[in-house]
Parts: structure tokens; sequence; C-alpha cells
């Protein structure tokens, strides 16, 4: 076992570089509560300690201060903190509200793109040349008529037309081997998704472009966190989230060319391998690139 | 017989007693459960040459490499343990059964059946936990907090209906049976041979149906964990009325509310966040046990998918965020029930051994109501990126914000009784003032994680770790071994050794600041917790050399505790006799009572004419004036 201090120095232990437009507001926020915290530790550490040493007993001191307290003092440090801290939830509701002005929907030039949790990997659906996508998630129940395609499956129009016994079977080797996603293949506004291959593909996006990420899972909560963009989401079972950001910078610096994606709650056993890659590429690019442009 | 009298008492000395034993020894087993933590995250990976040693062997693991399925059951038995098994019950456990009547003059506590019930049950409910990783679904999977969908999956190979091995039986068999002996034996106290042989009979008979009930209940480690959490939320609800009853109505004469010392204002309040937060708990563990049994879907929606297969039997149109509500609603509280008594047995050590009234009394009972008013207010300050909407993480920041104004009062007044003291270093002072210190970094990394935006990039990674541990380790803990080191005597009437109580205090400080603060890095870099291994992932690579030294911090730590193990153990056999009052306190437990203290704890009726804090008043010649002394 070899015992170094070197790369434990090496390693940087501030906060990773970001490459979102938002991310700055953050950044300043910590630094400034970073440099409040410190103030009010070294304060509190030196009244402490300069009381350990003056007022510790010795030969000599027998006895101590006999008073029970100052209102006015209990006022001043009431007061005060409840100042600073005042001032830190302003700024920071302040942040928070300027990140969420993204959110207004609609905006022209917005990239959509529905990413889909399961264990232990990302589903990454873009909408297709109409901007929209479809309604997902939805799977086949034992009393359906019919198979969501519209065609013949295992011989069947539909899981109610199977024995009782081979419904449910039927149905996993369906959504497994058909629609993974549940896709709703009816509906006319994902008529133009790219679905087909989206498992553990890269999120590829445009930079100095709103992204918005909609966020959904097929099991368990899972949380689509970027660092590098200073971006966090939980992705509930069951509702659909919605994440924005503005990349600011392309990722072929980045080592592998892509910012990583990382699942920071806890969805079971494989949990730590489930990582994503979001690749962000110029406009130009984007344009090029085929999700835009792929026909159903 | 009369040792079941002894070991199944109703005396509140005694359950305290219990507790503390109790929780000591789920202390080792969760610090145990860390140590394997810390030693899998220094060398995750087979090729680094480090098998885990003898577990490793032991469990018979590929390369003595642990498992990820093993690790994420070892974290969320060692939270699980330490919160709900270690500081809670030792806390409000064992301090606050033993302390309560003493310091308030009273002879017993309201109910005694109920705090000796409640000490019984929490054991049920620790065996019914550690009965889990025996069981044919294996150990708890989904952390502390147990988030469902996660939660409600079932172990692999195992079924509701599904009979369990012999070891988690006899397991829980062993605490069902004591429990059935400590309902007998104080239900139809008879003694004599026949007498006895009919209540361990009857003792016997509950116990077997209790471990069939358990049996059909628990079916893998996820539901053993939900009914442990249930059982123990009872336990404590039944501590928390008990508490409140003796306080409320069993105060001696003279012993106004502001006459009360601040460890039983402090317990007072633990009581009522304990009395009024954990019935959503239990609350939400019968609705997740429903969940798992498939009778019900609270937290699963519809079109459901686990393991990639359908469930027709789950009618969905349930919520996930609907569990995370009620379990904060909760564990919010529940952190509060973990620091308060902290905060007033701190609060009464730190004026001992300064020699000198505790600053501000008033101020630090208001700041601690305050807190527990507040505390009700703060929960979904853990939910800020959990997908509830973003914008009513304001109110809750702005919530949170405000509790640090009350905990900086608590803060300001201790330094204030510290200034101008006489100041004795016991070890017991000693971990009070290491307690202010480090409650004072977990406070103030806390307001990084209430500012919504920076919570954004905080959440979930080590940053949170190290907060908690930084007022759960470094606030509740020790200021529990303060406790330990202070209340000793009056517990066993024998003194603890102070150079060894010495010797595992500085070890343990600068292990822990070593262990605890570089997680700050490593989650502003954006690690995740509860991660199996960083070491693969581009971003985080270089800090594996930091997690490596954190691992060696930690074996210090733990090694840091055998001088404790051996001071307390030997202090029970070889200390030196206390007297009654050998820190010289002025409050009623060391003033009136023995040491140990006698059956009716006080020779004569308990009469208090003063305050709890008379240091150092010129009235007297000593340096201090117990609330029972008459003075003409």
């Amino acid at each position: 076992m070899k015992w170094d201090v070197a790369p434990i120095l090496a390693s940087s232990w501030w906060l990773p570089a970001n490459h979102s437009e938002h991310g700055s507001g953050f950044d300043g926020l910590f630094t400034l509560i970073l440099w409040i915290t410190v103030g009010i530790f070294v304060l509190i550490h030196i009244v402490l300690l300069t009381s350990l040493i003056r007022h510790r007993n010795r030969p000599g001191r027998t006895k101590a201060w006999f008073i029970h307290g100052n209102n006015r003092l209990e006022i001043f440090w009431t007061i005060i903190p409840a100042i600073i801290l005042t001032v830190v939830s302003l700024l920071s509701t302040r942040v928070w509200q300027s990140y969420h002005a993204m959110r207004d929907i609609g905006q022209p030039d917005a990239v959509r793109v529905l990413v889909i949790g399961q264990q232990f990997k990302w589903n990454v659906i873009y909408p297709g040349p109409d901007g929209q996508l479809g309604r997902y998630l939805l799977y086949p129940s034992t009393t359906d008529e019919r198979w969501p395609d519209g065609q013949r499956f295992r011989g069947s129009n539909g899981p109610a037309a199977l024995p009782q016994e081979k419904r449910e079977e039927a149905i996993n080797a369906y959504i497994e081997q058909i629609n993974p996603l549940g896709k709703d293949l009816t509906d006319p506004l994902g008529t133009d998704d790219d679905w087909r291959n989206a498992l553990a593909r890269d999120l590829v996006v445009p930079v100095g472009r709103r992204v918005e990420v909609y966020l959904a899972s097929r099991d368990v909560i899972h949380d689509f966190a970027v660092p590098l963009m200073r971006v966090k989401m939980d992705t509930i079972p069951g509702t659909i989230g919605l994440l924005t950001f503005m990349p600011t910078k392309i990722s072929a610096d980045e080592p592998g060319g892509a910012y990583d994606i990382v699942c920071e709650e806890l969805c079971g056993t494989g949990h730590y391998t489930m990582r994503g890659r979001l690749v962000v590429v110029d406009n130009a690019a984007y344009e090029r690139a085929e999700h835009v442009m792929v026909t159903p | 017989m009369s040792i079941f009298r002894a070991i199944f008492s109703t005396d509140h000395k005694s359950v305290g007693k219990g507790y503390l034993f109790m929780g000591l020894l789920f202390f080792a087993l969760g610090g145990g459960l860390a140590m394997l933590m810390r030693w899998h995250l220094a060398w995750p990976k087979v090729t680094d040459g480090m098998p885990m040693p003898m577990v490793g062997r032991l469990m018979n693991w590929p390369g003595g490499q642990m498992p990820p399925d093993t690790y994420n059951a070892t974290f969320s038995l060692h939270a699980t343990v330490m919160i709900f098994f270690v500081i809670i019950p030792l806390l409000v456990g064992a301090f606050g059964n033993f302390l309560i009547p003493l310091k308030i003059g009273a002879t017993r506590t309201a109910f005694p059946l109920l705090g000796g019930l409640s000490l019984w049950l929490t054991l049920l409910a620790g065996m019914v936990l550690l009965a889990g990783p025996f069981l044919p679904g294996g150990a708890v999977w989904a952390g502390w907090t147990g988030y469902p969908p996660l939660s409600a999956m079932w172990g692999a190979g195992s079924s509701p209906g599904m009979s369990w091995p012999i070891v988690p039986r006899a397991m829980v068999a062993v605490a069902a049976l004591a429990l059935g002996m400590f309902v007998t034996l104080n239900m139809f106290p008879r003694d004599g041979w026949f007498s006895f042989i009919t209540q361990l009979a009857i003792a016997t008979l509950a116990a077997f149906g209790m471990v069939m009930v358990i049996e059909r209940i628990a079916f893998d480690g996820q539901s053993a964990w939900f009914l442990s959490l249930l059982l123990v939320g009872i336990a404590t609800v039944m501590g928390a009325i008990n508490y409140l009853a003796t306080i409320l109505k069993l105060r001696c004469e003279g012993m106004t509310f502001f006459r009360l010392p601040l460890s039983v204002w402090s317990l007072l309040f633990a009581a009522i966040l304990v009395l009024l937060a954990t019935p959503v708990l239990s609350g939400a563990m019968v609705m997740n046990l429903m969940d798992h049994h498939r009778v019900s879907s609270f937290f699963l929606p519809a079109n459901w998918l686990a393991e990639s297969r359908i469930h027709p039997e789950v009618t969905g149109g349930g919520y996930g965020l609907l569990h995370q509500h009620l379990f904060w609603f909760y564990s919010h509280p529940a952190v509060y029930v973990m620091i308060l008594p902290a905060f007033g047995m701190v609060s009464d050590i730190l004026s001992v051994f300064a020699r000198k009234p505790v600053f501000g009394y008033r101020a630090m009972v208001y700041a601690m109501a305050a807190i527990t008013f507040l505390g009700f207010f703060v929960w979904a300050h853990h939910m800020f990126n959990s997908g509830m909407n973003p914008l009513l993480g304001t109110t809750f920041a702005i919530s949170t914000m405000f509790i640090a104004v009350p905990s900086g009062i608590k803060v300001f007044n201790w330094l204030g009784t510290l200034w101008g003291g006489n100041i004795h270093f016991t070890a017991a002072m000693w971990n009070a003032i290491a307690f202010v210190s480090l409650f004072v970094i977990g406070g103030l990394s806390g307001i990084f994680l209430a500012s919504t935006p920076v919570n954004m990039h905080l959440h979930d990674t080590y940053f949170v770790v190290a907060h908690i541990h930084y007022v759960l380790f470094g606030g509740s803990m020790f200021g529990l071994f303060a406790a330990i080191y202070f209340w000793f005597p009056k517990m066993f009437g024998r003194m603890m050794n102070e150079a060894l109580g010495k010797i595992h205090f500085f070890a343990s400080f600068i292990a822990f600041n070593c262990v605890f603060f570089p997680m700050h890095f490593l989650g502003t870099r954006g690690v995740p917790r509860r991660f199996y291994d960083i070491s693969d992932i581009a971003s985080f690579k270089d800090l594996q050399p930091l997690n490596v030294f954190i691992t060696f911090s930690a074996f210090v730590l733990g090694i840091a505790q055998i001088p404790f193990v051996l001071n307390f153990l030997g202090s029970l056999i070889w200390g030196r006799r206390a007297t009654a009052n050998p820190w010289n306190v002025t409050t009623l437990e060391w003033t009136d009572a023995a040491s140990p203290p006698a059956v009716t704890n006080f020779e004569n009726p308990a009469l208090v004419y003063r305050g709890p804090y008379e240091y150092n008043n010129p009235l007297v010649e000593e340096d201090f004036l117990p609330q029972s002394r008459l003075i003409k």
C-alpha cells in the first residue's frame, strides 16, 4: 500500500467549472455564503479560544463572574444574524427566481428533449422536426383488446385475446421487444419523434440555446444531475419534470468529449453505473445532426 | 427470580441504563458498518489489491470485495442504526428516563410501565431490523429514507408468506420473549416459582404470536425495515408521553418551569416533537408496508415497471413524492429530537465546569421553543430538487434560514457562559466544548444547503454527508460523550478515568475532523453520496486519493473509541467510588440523591428554592449554591 499526499493536494477541491448560463449566479451565491460563514466561524472561534485560555482555571483564579445574561446582547445577536440571513434569503430567492424565469415554455428557439430513466440507463428521446414530444410510458394492460401498435403479437390482436395466465408474460415480452418506452403510437404530436434507439445514447444539445429537458422514469426515482451545468432534478415515476439550462461551451474539450450526467438519487444495485453523456455541439452541427431530421 | 425483576424493572433509572447499554451496543454495530463502507470506498476494486480483511473471507465475497447490493445495505443499515437505535435511544431514552425524575425532584416517572415498554419494544424493533439481512430477499436496499418505488420492489426471490430461516427467527423470538417477560412480570407482580413459570409460559406464548405476526408482515429486508421503523416509532411515542406527563405533573415543590434545568427543557421540547411528528412516520410506514404487500398503491403510479415487468396487481394512481413529504415531515423534526437534548445537556455541563450561570437562561428556553415550532415548517428543504414545484422551495428556504437564528442564539449564549468563567477542563467539558465548535460548522454548512440555488449543486452529494455528520456526530455524539462522562458517577456510583477520557476525546476530535471535513470538498466537486465507486468517473477520478485519506482517518476514529470502551467497562468495576456530588453541581440529582440514587431517588421529598445555575453566587462561600439549599 503506498501512501502519498501529493495526489490529494493535486486534486481540485473547489467547485468544478461551470458551463451554463445560470450557473455563474449560483456559484456567486456559493462564494458569498462561503465568505459569510467563514467570517462567522472565525469570529466564534476567536471568542471561544480566547475564553478558554483567558478564563481557564489556574492558580489564583478561584471565582467566575456571577451574571445571568444581558438582554441587550441577546437582542444584538438575534437581530444581526437575522439581518444577514434575510439578505442571504433575498439573494437566494432572486437568483432562484431569475433561473426559473427561464422556464417560460414556448420560447421559439428552445430545444426540447425527453429523458426517461430506467434501472440503470437513461433513454434520450428527441422530438423530431416539429419540436413536439408525444406521450410515453403507457403500457398495455391485461384487459386491452388491441396491442398499441395495432399489429398482431404472439398470434393475438391484444392481451385480452390471450388466455388469462399468458397475458402478463406476453405484455412483458411486448414491452421488451416492441415498445420499451410505452410510446403512445396514436398521438399525432409524437409521430416524428426519434425514440427507437433511445437507450443509453448521448444527449446532444446545441450551445447557446435554451434546453428544456423533460424528465420521466419507468421504474424508480432517479436523478438527472450535470455538475458542470449546475442542474439537478429527480425523475418521479408517474409524473414529468422540467429542467432548463443554457450551455455556454461546447463539450469537445472535455475528457471523452462530453459532460457527465450522474444519477444522484439512489436507484438500486447499479446506481453507481447509471451515467449519461451530455454532448454540447455548436448550432450548425446540431442542425445537421441526424436526430433533428429523423422521421419515423 | 429477583434477577429478572431487576432486569425487567420499571424503575426509570434501570430503564435509562438499559437504554444506555443497548444504545452503546448498537453504536458499536453502526460504527463497524461505517468501517466496512470506508474500507470499500478507499479500495473499491479487486485490482486495488486491498480485499476487505476478515469480513471479505467470512462473507465469501468474490475477491474479498464488497458487492454493490451489500454496499447499499451497509449504508442503509448504518444510518438507520445510528439514528433510530443509537442517537435517539441514547439521548432521549437513556438520559430522558434517567435524568428527568431526578432533576425535577420526582421519585418516579408518570407512567413507569410505559417507560419500560418503550425500552423493550425498541429492542424488538432493533432485532426486526437486524433480522432483515438474514431473510431470503436480502437486506434493506433503499437507504435510510426508503423512497418508493425503489423500496416497494421485492428482494430477489422473496414474496409474502415465505417462512423465515432459523437465525432471524431466533433473534426476533428472544427480543419478543423479553418484551413478553417485561409485560407479564409487571402486570402480574407475584413471587414464587409457580407464578414465575406461569409468567414465563404466558410470555412464551405471546412471543410465539409476535414472531408469527412479524414473519407474516416482513418477508424481505425492506419490509423488515419498514416494520422496524413502525415499532421503534411506537416505542419513542410511548417514551415521549411518559416524559411529557412527568415534567408537567411531577415537579417537586418549588420547581417552577423557569427553575427547570435546560436539559429538562430540551427533553420536554424533544418529547413534543416526537409526539407530534412520529405518528406521521408511523402512518407512512404502514402505507409503505401495504404497498409492499401490493394491497394498496399509495406511492406507486399507474404503468409502473419494476425490473422491466408490469404489475397488474398494482392499481396505480399513487405518487412517490407523498412518501417524501410524510417521511421528512417526521425526519426533519427528528433531527431536532437528536440535537435539542444535546443542546440542553451541553448547556448544563458548560455551566458546571465554567462555574458560572448559563448566560441568558430564558433566551435559551425561547430559542429551543422557536426551534421546536419552526422545526415543523422546514421539511421540504430535503426536497428542493425532488420534482416538487421548485418555487415552493423558496418558502422552505426562508423558513430554514430563519431556524438558524435561534440556533445562533444558543451558540452565542454558550460563548457568553464560557466568557468570564473559571473553566475546569474535564473530559466531559472537552466534549461539551467540542460540541459547540463542531455544531457551529454543521450549522453553517446548513446555510449553503438552505439556499435553493446552491442546494441544486450540493444536494445528494458528500457535502450533505459532511453536514449531517457534523450535526449528528460532531453535535449529538460529542454531546452524548460529554453526558456519559458527566453522569456516569450518578448512574453507576463510580468515576470514569479522566486520563483515558481525554485521550479518547482528543483522538476522536482530530480524527473526526479529518474524516468529515474533506467530505465538504468531495461534495463541492459534485461527488454523489451512496455511490459504490467513483474511481471510474472522469470528473471525480482525481479525488480517489482523498477518499483513501478519509478512510485512514475513519479507522483512526474507530480505534479512538477503544479507550472509551475500556474506560466505560473498566470504570463499572474498578472505578473510584463517587461521592454524591463529585462535580459540585447545583441541580437536584446531585445534591439530594446518593450515587447511585436509591429506589426512591431522594431520602426526603425534594424542595427547590431557586434556579438551576447558581454558580459563584456571592451569597455563599463555596462557588455553587444548590437548588435545594435554604439560606436564612
